[in-house]
């Protein structure tokens, strides 16, 4: 036992008595410990003091179990090492949780978009199975955008035979899509 | 809230607190009461009629020996583990070895046995069972207090510890002697309970 060892055991003894002054000196050197000890252990700085919290609060809950004449390193270590391998095990979950959310969110985009295409593919099928005029008038009217007027003058056609041929092919489609969406 | 407020909230709300340290006296205490079951169970169950015949053969004294041996390193073991300081493995690892040979024991039989037939055993499972209670009953209380860090394992030594007690009882009382019966209704059941353990560790014993 070095030392240092032994005062912060004679510290944490007295601590065990119910002295604050000597818990929170102990406390505040288990602190720098931790601080330099988990940076050459944890490469996410950001999570250090997280897990120091953890460990100081485990060594809070176990003083108890401390015996005064065995090392308080080797009992500090032996907290401080299975907290840190606690915090891997957690992070480790915590990425796989994320890949396997991921994966799904990947799924679903990939199914939206198959849906879509499908969709599309029989709108184009059902379109080209239509007889020539009605299909002409449908693409210019909802492809190119043409209003009825100038359909009706491309076409040659009255506006209100542009619209019952429209409305038709409408119907057509509607039913042939019925079947395969 | 920083590290520096928590030492601070820590301290300012500080107990004194009664320390807890197992010594010879623990360990000693804790057998006691596991072999006290042994023999308590034994009694009611009865022993075997045959047991003057059976109790000096090798298979029955090697057995014996092994779920003795089990018995003793898990309850040493579950009490280490639950100490930071105490942890060490070899125990553990001792008591693994001590029941993968009872596993390979009881196999090697079953291999040279010229009729494995078996045998119904539900009773000395539920014996083993209700044997068990007892002692991990025991350890767990001693334990409760402690602060333990792994606390699937421990719990699986704690019942494995139990279930060993157990199987030694009822290895008096059986008549069967047969491998493939004692694989399945003996060893079976000790791996089934310590399993169980290994189930409850985060439900019985208080996180750290």
């Amino acid at each position: 036992m070095t030392q240092r060892d032994q005062l912060l055991g004679e510290l944490m003894k007295e601590a065990q008595g119910g002295n604050s002054t000597s818990y929170e000196t102990l406390l505040s050197e288990v602190y720098m410990f931790l601080e330099s000890y988990l940076n050459s252990k944890i490469y996410n700085k950001s999570q250090i003091d997280d897990v120091v919290q953890e460990i100081i609060l485990a060594v809070h809950k176990s003083r108890h179990t401390f015996d005064s004449t065995k090392s308080f390193m080797s009992w500090l270590l032996a907290i401080t090492h299975y907290k840190i391998s606690d915090h891997f095990r957690i992070q480790f979950k915590e990425k796989i949780q994320k890949l396997e959310e991921s994966l799904v969110d990947t799924n679903s985009d990939i199914l939206n978009s198959l849906v879509e295409h499908q969709k599309f593919h029989s709108l184009y099928q059902a379109l080209n199975e239509l007889d020539q005029k009605p299909r002409e008038i449908v693409k210019l009217l909802k492809i190119e955008g043409l209003k009825i007027s100038e359909v009706a003058n491309k076409m040659k056609l009255s506006e209100s035979n542009i619209k019952v041929i429209a409305h038709r092919a409408y119907q057509s489609l509607e039913i042939k899509l019925r079947g395969k969406l | 809230m920083k590290s520096k407020e928590l030492i601070n909230t820590l301290s300012t709300d500080l107990r004194p607190v009664k320390t807890l340290v197992y010594g010879l006296k623990n360990y000693i205490l804790i057998l006691v009461i596991g072999f006290l079951s042994v023999l308590v169970s034994t009694t009611i169950a009865g022993v075997r009629p045959d047991i003057q015949d059976v109790v000096l053969t090798i298979p029955f004294l090697f057995q014996g020996l092994i779920l003795l041996l089990l018995a003793i390193l898990t309850t040493l073991s579950a009490l280490q583990m639950s100490i930071p300081n105490l942890q060490t493995q070899e125990t553990k690892n001792i008591a693994i070895t001590a029941l993968a040979t009872w596993l390979a024991f009881l196999i090697y039989f079953l291999l040279h046995s010229s009729n494995p037939v078996g045998g119904w055993g539900v009773s000395c499972a539920r014996e083993i069972a209700l044997n068990s209670i007892i002692p991990s009953a025991a350890i767990f209380f001693m334990i409760k207090r402690a602060a333990t860090l792994n606390r699937t394992t421990v719990s699986w030594l704690i019942l494995t510890a139990g279930a060993s007690y157990g199987a030694l009882a009822t290895q008096f009382s059986c008549n069967m002697i047969d491998p493939l019966h004692l694989l399945i209704w003996h060893a079976l059941p000790v791996l089934i309970i310590g399993l169980i353990g290994l189930g409850l560790g985060n439900l019985i014993l208080k996180k750290v």
